[in-house]
């Protein structure tokens, strides 16, 4: 297994642990097309990819990316639809990160399923206090992230209310 | 024989033209100069873009897949996207067609059937068009000169009757170009990396930016 080296993640932003008691991650709920987890904030990284080799029209295109650390140590991937220029990019970061920061529980909401089996990536991430740990190449698409004090991003909407909304939160 | 190449512009003769009347133009009436006019069937504008959608014969065309995902609208633009697949499948005689499928997956990974995501600033409307693209669409001399957009404004782009035609024109664009570059059909996987700008990137992030539309994609195959 390769890890990512420092140079490799030169966009990487890590959110760390604040006024957490422990490490948890749950799948909240899940329905046929929609994922909510339930995270401490200890388990997601943030990332800002630069996408090299790219042709479209969008100055320093980048993709982003949540990686969260789930039950089994293997790392699955929440990520953006379509491309951000830097600047839309690194703007989510600052504005999920004080989420995390902000809130006790971390609820994350993306579309698609985890019930493909799990495959052991080369690609892992390193989580501060936790370990290093690889990708098991469960995806889902980012929707929403909010914490139980209010705190609210969507990834078209960005912090405008309502939030969450449309699909989620998943009724139970 | 080689086909021939219909004509797509006139150039119109001086004319005289009515205007409202002004200090400037007392009668009411100007002289145009001399300019060009693209032929019908060469362009679409907002009214004959309501019009095709309006008059369309939907009989035997395919539509997307329905009631494969959960997104809140997911269903909502499918006779939109079927209607202007059809078309442009028709208007370019595209073989293999252009699956309306691929369109679908499209717009569910750009906005989730958003029809105007404010969130990201740089692209628009619910298949996340650039001001390049929108500027490449309008562009008389530009490489869909064969077949362009006209008097489209920017706001424009937050209605889907308008973004979505707009999206399939580019959609067949670039599928004609990942075509070029391969030198054989392209999948739907990489008819998408074209439009995103991937298809020739050799990095890992090409696989990782096409994995919500696969997602996507697949389910709407069953796969």
């Amino acid at each position: 297994m390769t890890s990512l080296k420092i140079n490799d993640l030169l966009f990487l932003s890590v959110v760390f642990l604040v006024g957490c008691a422990s490490s948890s991650y749950k799948v909240d709920i899940q329905t046929e097309g929609r994922t909510q987890l339930l995270v401490s904030s200890d388990r997601v990284i943030l990332e800002c990819d630069y996408l090299t080799g790219y042709t479209g029209d969008i100055k320093e295109a980048h993709l982003f990316l949540m990686h969260v650390l789930d039950e089994s140590k293997t790392v699955l991937t929440v990520s953006q639809g379509n491309i951000l220029g830097k600047e839309d990019c690194f703007r989510r970061i600052n504005k999920i990160g004080k989420i995390m920061k902000s809130g006790y529980k971390i609820f994350i909401g993306g579309m698609g399923n985890l019930d493909k089996p799990r495959e052991t990536q080369q690609r892992s991430y390193s989580f501060p206090g936790l370990g290093q740990f690889p990708e098991n190449g469960r995806a889902l698409q980012f929707m929403t992230v909010w914490n139980d004090k209010g705190g609210c991003y969507n990834a078209y909407s960005g912090d405008q209310k309502p939030c969450p909304s449309d699909e989620f939160p998943i009724e139970k | 024989m080689a086909k021939k190449e219909r004509k797509k512009v006139v150039i119109v003769r001086e004319h005289p033209m009515h205007v409202p009347v002004s200090q400037k133009n007392p009668t009411g009436i100007t002289v145009r100069d001399r300019h060009p006019r693209r032929l019908k069937g060469t362009y679409l504008d907002r009214e004959e873009i309501e019009s095709v959608f309006k008059t369309y014969d939907r009989k035997g065309i395919t539509f997307p897949a329905p009631k494969k995902f959960e997104y809140k609208n997911s269903d909502k633009y499918d006779e939109l996207i079927a209607v202007w697949t059809d078309y442009f499948n028709k208007k370019f005689e595209a073989n293999p067609p252009l699956d309306p499928d691929v369109v679908k997956a499209l717009i569910a990974s750009e906005s989730g059937f958003r029809e105007d995501p404010p969130e990201n600033k740089i692209a628009f409307g619910i298949a996340q068009i650039t001001p390049e693209t929108f500027k490449a669409l309008q562009d008389p001399k530009g490489e869909v000169k064969d077949f362009i957009f006209n008097n489209i404004r920017k706001k424009d782009l937050k209605d889907p009757n308008i973004n979505i035609p707009m999206a399939v024109r580019w959609l067949h664009r670039k599928k004609r170009l990942a075509e070029g570059k391969l030198g054989r059909s392209a999948t739907a996987e990489e008819i998408i990396l074209e439009y995103k700008g991937l298809l020739k990137s050799k990095s890992d992030e090409k696989k990782r930016a096409l994995k919500n539309f696969k997602e996507n994609y697949d389910k709407l195959k069953n796969k």
